[in-house]
């Protein structure tokens, strides 16, 4: 009885081993027999001899985020377009998509291509070695390399290599206003921190929200509103200068100050009471619903003000930047944004697969993915790209020219370490909520600069 | 015992694979990741060996020590909530009340819930805005208890610690109910003839016999709310500015959203420690207690 069972139990295994080694030739033949036809109509020479090549692909454009349909309609062209690829595509959502990443890579198991954030994750990966660079890439099409903004490529740039293109760019600080409530209060959009003090408290006086906002998962206080608060008051080199620890400290004055507005404007009551238990997307409603006066997101959010602002609120949604503040040494012109994220290389791949990766990364880049940006709503990464003002949302074209005003400075969240973010992010949360002080939070991210 | 050492053999192959699985999958990644507790390591380059640094850093990190705090609250209150409630419970249900068995299977719907399922819940239901509970209260004209349940750093930690209580006293409710059953009725008879009243039938009879069920549930309830992380994580995440954080989601915090692979190995170590060290107290408690008897 025993004998036989495990008789069998080694019959079923050799079956699975054999269909492990005949799995393999079978396919590699089967497939150019399946899709001649397509490739004598779509493609010159490149692919004459088309190699089945294999990736793992992980990316966060998913669900609610503003690129998900964008990267579904671009996917299934690039796979119509190149047939002899075959992509084990990961969609993981934007909130579990780091930690996921990052245990893959301490468990040295990253997948082939995956997205990773400008800045300081990059720098993290390409200094670990996990990385393959795009240089020859780039060297190879001058054309589509010259058609970024210098920061699409740059944010992904250390020390010389280039690791990915930016998909588009993320601005983070749009304060969205409705103009119809500053008329009715007889308000002009602030031009300085002392006229933003008087919005606010004409709003609180009347029961208007100044801002809505949600803060639940800590970096939306940060990234939207903190960084060109602090951007206004230290100017753009001093945090450079502070993480290269090169004369300056988070302890020093101005960044002390940033810190002391941003709890005075909240302490004025700049935010709706429960901010801190709705998150980024729940505090939309206060605009849409006409009671808050304005609102600081990032341009993600856009798609969703052009789907869900009621038609007569969006008549009189307007886009502008944060004053510049009296006495600080920002430019009062410049507002936060980053190059948005990117497809990377693992850098165990294969010279195939690499080639493969690197077409994949030309694709969701190229002129034709830029315009597809536009119809999507997302902020392109190119620099002339036109927009066909019949067909695009007023939202979105309020939205380029905006950009094309004000020159991007970097964001706290990409400039800094997970450990500094973490601080940051926490710290400001203490300040809003009253449990810390801008000197102990200054202190605390000064102690962690390494 | 001559049994057992005539088959040791039998009873070392019979357990192996059990034994294997166990030491692989559980005890070497326990030791494994006390090692990374003196490394500094972000999951992506090599780790740096620094010794004692990471537990020099967490006995003064103020963070650590307030999430100490809040998991010793949560204990202390799962101790004078859970186990009370579910005693006075099981008692109600024990006597010949009609209906017993319909309320025995509602009243243990919390803990058969997913945690994930009771957190997103409580959040609804505690919503500043649009919750449940908060409607009830103004409708009620108690528009001064209405208050932002889980934002207010002030008193996020006690909604926690009640929903905490209200998911798990029907456990401590059933393993009350199974050893109220299990108390003879011929003395309860007695004392019913001696002229006792039911106050001092519980506290001469039923209470004394209860004791060691009560201790048992005591290091349950210890040793459930040391390790507690689901509830806190789903409903605030150790927000807000760190008023709910206990040691489990800080620990995970400090490894899988700032990626200090050994700094969060060190914690992990150090609640180790810790909760073994209350288990081992409360363990000699227990035994104090049995035999004075």
């Amino acid at each position: 009885m025993k004998k036989q069972i495990i008789c069998a139990i080694l019959a079923i295994s050799l079956l699975f081993a054999f269909a492990g080694c005949s799995g393999k030739p079978a396919s590699q033949e089967n497939t150019p027999s399946q899709t001649p036809s397509r490739e004598e109509t779509t493609t010159p020479a490149a692919q004459a001899v088309p190699e089945k090549v294999k990736f793992s692909l992980w990316h966060s454009y998913v669900g609610t985020d503003q690129r998900a349909p964008f990267m579904e309609a671009r996917m299934s062209q690039f796979r119509e377009q190149y047939p002899n690829y075959e992509i084990d595509e990961q969609k993981i959502p934007r909130d579990q998509y780091q930690t996921k990443l990052k245990t893959q890579a301490a468990a040295g198991q990253l997948p082939d291509a995956f997205v990773v954030w400008p800045n300081a994750m990059t720098i993290e990966f390409a200094t670990s070695n996990l990385l393959a660079d795009i240089n020859d890439l780039l060297e190879r099409n001058p054309e589509w390399r010259d058609g970024f903004v210098s920061r699409a490529l740059d944010e992904f740039t250390v020390d010389g290599k280039t690791y990915s293109a930016g998909l588009g760019v993320s601005v983070t600080s749009i304060v969205f206003y409705n103009k119809a409530l500053f008329d009715k209060y007889n308000l002009s959009y602030p031009q300085s921190y002392e006229e933003l003090k008087n919005v606010i408290t004409t709003f609180v006086k009347n029961g208007v929200i100044p801002i809505a906002h949600g803060n639940k998962p800590k970096w939306p206080a940060q990234s939207t509103i903190f960084s060109l608060m602090a951007n206004r008051e230290t100017g753009s080199e001093w945090l450079d200068n502070v993480l290269a620890k090169n004369g300056a400290q988070f302890t020093d004055p101005e960044f002390i100050r940033a810190l002391e507005k941003f709890e005075e404007i909240t302490k004025l009551g700049a935010f709706n009471k429960d901010f801190i238990s709705l998150d980024n997307v729940q505090m939309r409603d206060y605009f849409y619903k006409g009671q808050a006066a304005m609102m600081i997101d990032g341009s993600w959010a856009v798609p969703d003000v052009i789907a869900k602002a009621p038609e007569d609120l969006k008549a009189n949604i307007e886009l502008d930047i944060l004053p510049g503040f009296e006495g600080g040494k920002g430019d009062p012109n410049v507002m936060s944004g980053v190059s948005a994220t990117g497809i990377a290389i693992n850098k165990k791949v294969s010279p195939q697969q690499k080639a493969a990766i690197e077409d994949l990364i030309v694709f969701l880049t190229n002129s034709e993915a830029q315009q597809m940006y536009a119809e999507y709503n997302i902020p392109v990464s190119y620099k002339n790209v036109t927009i066909d003002k019949s067909k695009a949302d007023p939202i979105y074209i309020k939205l380029t020219e905006l950009i094309s005003k004000h020159p991007l400075v970097t964001v706290y969240d990409s400039a800094l370490n997970s450990e500094l973010t973490e601080i940051v992010n926490n710290g400001i949360q203490g300040i809003m909520v009253g449990k810390q002080t801008p000197e102990e939070v200054a202190k605390q991210l000064q102690a962690a600069v390494k | 015992m001559e049994l057992i050492s005539r088959n040791r053999k039998y009873i070392f192959i019979g357990l192996f694979p059990a034994v294997a699985l166990y030491i692989i999958f559980v005890i070497y990644p326990i030791v494994r990741s006390f090692f990374y507790g003196f490394y500094e390591w972000n999951g992506l380059g090599e780790p740096i060996y620094i010794g004692l640094k990471n537990f020099q850093d967490i006995l003064k990190d103020n963070i650590f020590w307030l999430s100490f705090k809040n998991n010793i609250f949560v204990v202390v209150a799962s101790i004078l909530g859970q186990i009370p409630l579910g005693l006075f419970l099981a008692i109600v249900l024990n006597s010949k009340l009609k209906g017993a068995g319909f309320f025995r299977s509602v009243l243990f719907i919390p803990m058969i819930l997913s945690t994930v399922v009771v957190g997103l819940l409580w959040s609804t239901l505690l919503n500043y805005q649009m919750g449940v509970v908060n409607y009830i209260l103004q409708s009620l004209g108690l528009e001064k208890l209405a208050l932002d349940w889980l934002g207010n750093p002030d008193i996020a930690m006690y909604t926690v610690c009640a929903v905490i209580i209200w998911q798990f006293f029907s456990l401590y409710m059933i393993i009350f109910l199974a050893a109220l059953q299990n108390i003879p009725n011929d003395i309860l008879e007695a004392a019913n003839i001696d002229g006792a009243n039911e106050l001092r039938k519980f506290f001469s009879i039923t209470l004394p016999m209860l004791w060691p069920t009560v201790m048992t549930a005591v290091v349950l309830c210890i040793s459930g709310s040391m390790r507690s992380f689901d509830l806190v994580y789903v409903m605030t995440q150790g927000g807000p500015a760190n008023a709910t954080e206990l040691m489990a989601t800080y620990m995970y915090n400090k490894t899988f959203s700032v990626y200090k692979y050994g700094y969060g190995s060190a914690v992990s170590l150090v609640i180790f420690v810790i909760s073994f060290g209350l288990i081992l107290i409360s363990q000699s408690l227990m035994r104090k207690k049995n035999s004075d008897r």
